[in-house]
């Protein structure tokens, strides 16, 4: 397989007003490659969606690199940026605020194709709805007069406008009930067999994830903890906080698990040594102090602990 | 089916002053020890139902019957119902972040509300918030109590959310998607503490739209659709077998956490009517696979089986 | 909590030099007219200007000139009016500023008493007639000028019908000090002060009325009437405390204008030697040290009031003490 997209050692911190920092995003390295869809999951402010954004050069890094294709574009200028951005889309969560409650919904799916000055803009869009579902005569009509599903279906075609090699979706079905939710997974596994998009899927839901993706990266403060195959990684954890995010999904086949204690720590000061030591139930004097590196425990699996499961 | 019934909703129903009907027919029960589920896709009616029983939605046309410990709430003056809510029956919220006021420390409000329904002064009723935040598992209670909502995470809130509700002692609990805001981990927390809730004695009404939640909480479900109860049962009998097409429906499109994986996710064509254009008949009938002549009439509420009802005509004898 | 007072502090100073050195330019180093004429005023003698032009400076660089100004305004305080034959200009804003405080002190006890009653009563009320009557009427007062205002009442109150028992009791035009007689005070400024407020309740009614509306919303209230709180307590309690950020911050800037000199129409219409009257007179007669002074005083007290609300605030908003919104 072919590496389309590969991060080095990339952090993203945030200056707050008093002087501190937000470390949101710390020494983060992976790889997305041709076709493949790489999920990201964690808990609420781990940093999921700002490396979504940093990834595909909203915003720049605050070190680290990003190479698409080989090609550097963590450094280049947005001038330069110009040229890639086609070939890197995003999704959001609110397919709401994506849309200007005062434009047709043709108009918002030609914008893209205008600004980048392509021809053929209608052939495009009539090919894309066929593909998300919907007819052609939603282009006449406004957003607030489709349901959530249908908004981020749109929301979808208009982020696949430009032929992207890469869509980072980020958490595209949060919003909508599970009825809803089941249509626009169908749908994205179905755009990527028939267009080969690859594809970053941002996610905090570990059923959807493991239906959508084929492998999986565990973020935890700003960090990836585990990374490997979906099927596997969900199968056996080998990273505690892993293990106790499959553990708080609630299930009928069994009784709640003991449940992490305490809450996520903040990002402004994060814990030395193992950030996870302060829930971590196997924690040991080791962990408070030396901090974990990510290391290879099987084929195309990582964890960073020092006491993993497997 | 020894426990008293709390709780008894009776035909609900629930229109807006121009007389389209929110909530078209809602029967349920929730018996004391229990906690029903309330599932259903968002606008179907499941915080209506919860916000008709505090008697919270005035302007808002209901008849039917909603009986709360033999009482009958409709009709009830509001000075009674006051005396209820919060007391008898206290309620907690999705969003605890934004449920509490922000410009009071969340000690004030806990104390306001046990000081509204009991005659005590400022330093009983602190004592007590201060014990109920430590039992709820807030740490150092007695400074948390002194602390704004925003300056607690959002765990911690929803902890102090319940720890209100709770502090009058009320003999049902109102839980509208208590976790939808929260972290998986911090969900877990919750709704663990509400299951101690529930095994303490009370009545607990968990509104959600998270099976999962559901089958891990709660010992009853019912699936409201487009504003009326579709199915109820016990949780185990309606996870393991739905009657409903509905209910069907819903639990086929959660993906698996272990097994196969399917290529794709079985969906349900279509979406809920509005509350203005419900089929006359069998409101599910437009995107139900088994559709037939006779769901063309409205189909009541029927048993099947024991303590299971079902508002399908699949289940006629 | 020291720090962040000490750097409030010095924002307000760098803000009331900033005012000052405008104002002194406007008036002093406008290019092409001669301040020296302008102090001293139509038909002075040649020997007062050259006076004015040592006194003043007025032939050294604008910086010594600036420096010079400032110091008979805030040190020496001998600015001198030669309009107004050598009156000291500083002792004389000084002495008006009480009677403007008063007035306005109590035109906002009107304003704030008032609005609060009509903007909860339309808010709870809300589209009854009594909701549209209200606001009718607030627009009436916020559409009336306060000048003409001023007159019909000194019509009504001084001449027309001062003899009805009614207003028997209203005094002659002018001011009475509190330390003179309590009573008379506020007998002198009923009238006047009510006059101004009059614009300003439909106003802040209105802000209130909308303000409550969309607090009432909010899940705070919902919560509030979910734990068994009444109607009153939801409303005064609970919706007042949410809804009253802009109210005080309007009420803020409103306060501090009029203290400024924004009750001039007042003031001149009902003969209270108020800042405003002064600056009327001062701009009437071209008298540039006054003006200068008044103007002055004015920034000092936007600038003080300022301060103020934002003090408040941070009261009234845990979230805004901290410098921060939330999470
Ligand atoms: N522009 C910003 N300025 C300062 N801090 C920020 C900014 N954007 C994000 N953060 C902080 O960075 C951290 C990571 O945020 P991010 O949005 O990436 O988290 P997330 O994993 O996507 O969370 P969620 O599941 O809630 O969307 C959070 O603590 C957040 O508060
Ligand atoms: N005060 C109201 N006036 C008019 N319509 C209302 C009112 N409150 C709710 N509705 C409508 O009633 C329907 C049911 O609303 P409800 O809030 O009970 O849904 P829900 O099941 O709780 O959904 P969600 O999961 O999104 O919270 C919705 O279509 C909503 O738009
Ligand atoms: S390194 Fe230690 S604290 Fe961290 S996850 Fe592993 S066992 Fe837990
Ligand atoms: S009544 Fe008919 S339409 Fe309705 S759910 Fe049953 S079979 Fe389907
Ligand atoms: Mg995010
Ligand atoms: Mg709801």
């Amino acid at each position: 397989m072919t590496v389309l997209l590969e991060a080095k050692n990339l952090s993203k911190h945030y200056r707050l007003s008093h002087g501190e920092t937000l470390r949101a995003v710390s020494d983060v390295s992976l790889v997305v490659h041709c076709g493949e869809a790489l999920a990201l999951v964690g808990e609420s402010g781990c940093g999921k969606s700002t490396l979504g954004r940093t990834l595909i050069g909203l915003g720049a890094p605050s070190s680290g690199e990003v190479f698409f294709e080989g090609e550097r574009i963590s450094s280049l200028s947005d001038r330069a940026l110009r040229r890639w951005r086609p070939r890197m889309q995003m999704v959001f969560q609110d397919s709401s605020s994506t849309f200007n409650p005062r434009r047709t919904i043709g108009d918002t799916l030609a914008e893209p194709m205008r600004i980048h000055g392509r021809t053929g803009i209608a052939d495009r869009i009539a090919m894309l709805l066929e593909q998300v579902g919907l007819s052609s005569s939603v282009l006449s009509r406004y957003p607030h007069e489709f349901s959530g599903g249908q908004r981020q279906r749109l929301n979808i075609a208009r982020a696949l406008m430009l032929g992207p090699d890469l869509l980072v979706a980020d958490e595209p079905t949060s919003a909508l009930d599970v009825s809803v939710q089941a249509q626009i997974v169908n749908l994205l596994r179905d755009l990527r067999n028939s267009l080969g998009v690859a594809c970053v899927f941002i996610s905090h839901d570990l059923a959807v994830v493991r239906q959508m993706a084929d492998r999986i990266a565990v973020m935890y403060l700003g960090r990836i903890v585990e990374e490997g195959d979906v099927l596997a990684v969900l199968e056996a954890p080998a990273h505690p906080y892993t293990r106790a995010l499959l553990n708080a999904v609630p299930r009928p086949d069994r009784p709640l698990p003991p449940s992490l204690k305490g809450d996520v720590p903040s990002p402004i000061h994060p814990p030395q040594g193992c950030a996870f030591h302060t829930r971590c139930p196997l924690a040991q004097p080791r962990c408070s102090q030396e901090r974990p590196e990510l290391h290879r425990i099987a084929e195309g699996r990582t964890v960073a602990c020092h006491y993993p499961l497997l | 089916m020894g426990a008293e019934v709390l709780l008894k909703l009776h035909h609900l129903h629930l229109e807006l002053p121009d007389g389209t009907a929110l909530l078209e027919d809602v029967s349920l029960n929730v018996r004391r020890g229990d906690a029903l589920g309330v599932v259903g896709e968002s606008g179907s009616g499941k915080s209506l139902t919860a916000m008709s029983v505090m008697g919270l939605l005035p302007g808002l046309k209901a008849s039917g019957s909603i009986r709360f410990e033999g009482r009958e709430l409709l009709g009830m003056k509001d000075r009674e119902w006051r005396r209820l809510r919060g007391a008898g029956m206290a309620m907690i919220f999705q969003d605890p972040m934004t449920a509490f006021l922000p410009v009071r420390s969340i000690g004030a409000q806990i104390d306001e509300q046990i000081r509204l329904h009991e005659r005590i002064s400022r330093r009983e009723a602190r004592a007590r918030t201060v014990a109920l935040l430590g039992r709820m598992g807030v740490p150092d209670s007695e400074a948390a109590a002194k602390r704004y909502p925003h300056q607690l995470s959002g765990g911690l809130r929803q902890r102090a959310m319940i720890a209100m509700a709770l502090s009058c002692g009320p003999s049902l609990l109102i839980a509208d998607e208590p976790t939808t805001a929260l972290d998986v981990t911090v969900q877990a927390q919750i709704l663990t503490l509400l299951c101690e809730i529930r095994d303490s004695g009370a009545g607990v009404m968990l509104i959600t739209h998270d099976m999962g939640v559901v089958a891990q909480t709660c010992t009853h479900v019912a699936v409201v659709y487009s504003g009326l109860v579709v199915e109820q049962g016990p949780v185990a009998a309606v996870m393991a077998r739905p009657l409903h097409p509905y209910t069907q429906a819903l639990l086929e499109a959660i993906p698996p956490l272990d097994g196969p994986r399917p290529d794709a996710l079985p969906t349900i064509p279509g979406r809920p009517p509005a509350p203005d254009a419900r089929p006359e008949g069998c409101v599910f009938a437009p995107r139900c696979r088994y559709v037939r002549s006779d769901c063309a009439v409205r189909p009541a509420l029927r048993e099947p089986e024991e303590g299971r009802r079902v508002a399908c005509v699949l289940y006629d004898a | 909590m020291i720090r962040s007072f000490a750097s409030r502090t010095g924002q307000m100073l760098l803000v009331i030099f900033g005012i000052s050195v405008l104002v002194f330019c406007i008036f002093f180093a406008t290019p092409g007219a001669d301040p020296t004429a302008r102090i001293a005023g139509r038909g002075a003698s040649p020997q007062v200007v050259a006076r004015i032009r040592a006194e003043y400076g007025f032939d050294r660089p604008l910086p010594v000139q600036y420096v010079t100004m400032m110091q008979k305004l805030f040190v020496s305080r001998d600015l001198t009016s030669f309009v107004n034959h050598g009156q000291r200009v500083v002792p004389e804003v000084l002495q008006a500023a009480p009677v403007t405080l008063s007035l306005v002190l109590w035109a906002a006890f009107f304003w704030v008493s008032g609005s609060l009653v009509f903007g909860i009563a339309s808010a709870v009320l809300r589209d009854s007639w009594v909701d549209r009557l209200l606001m009718v009427l607030g627009l009436i007062g916020l559409s009336m000028p306060v000048f003409w205002l001023g007159e019909v009442v000194n019509l009504v109150t001084q001449s027309r019908w001062h003899d009805m028992f009614l207003f028997r009791w209203v005094p002659p035009l002018g001011y009475v000090p509190f330390s003179q007689s309590p009573w008379g005070w506020a007998k002198a400024l009923f009238l006047p002060s009510l006059t101004l407020a009059v614009c300003f309740i439909g106003l802040y009614a209105r802000v209130l009325r909308s303000e409550l509306l969309t607090a009432m919303g909010e899940d705070s209230i919902r919560t509030a009437r979910a734990k068994g709180a009444g109607p009153v307590r939801v409303w005064l309690w609970h919706g007042l405390r949410l809804s009253w950020l802009s109210y005080v911050s309007l009420f803020g800037l409103d306060f501090a204008q009029l203290l400024g000199g924004g009750a001039l129409l007042t003031e001149v219409v009902f003969a209270l030697p108020g800042v405003g009257r002064l600056t009327y007179q001062a701009l009437a007669t071209l008298d540039l040290p006054l003006i200068m002074a008044t103007v002055m005083y004015a920034a000092v007290f936007v600038v003080i009031a300022n301060a103020l609300v934002d003090g408040l605030y941070a009261l009234l908003d845990p979230r805004i003490r901290e410098g921060r919104h939330g999470r």
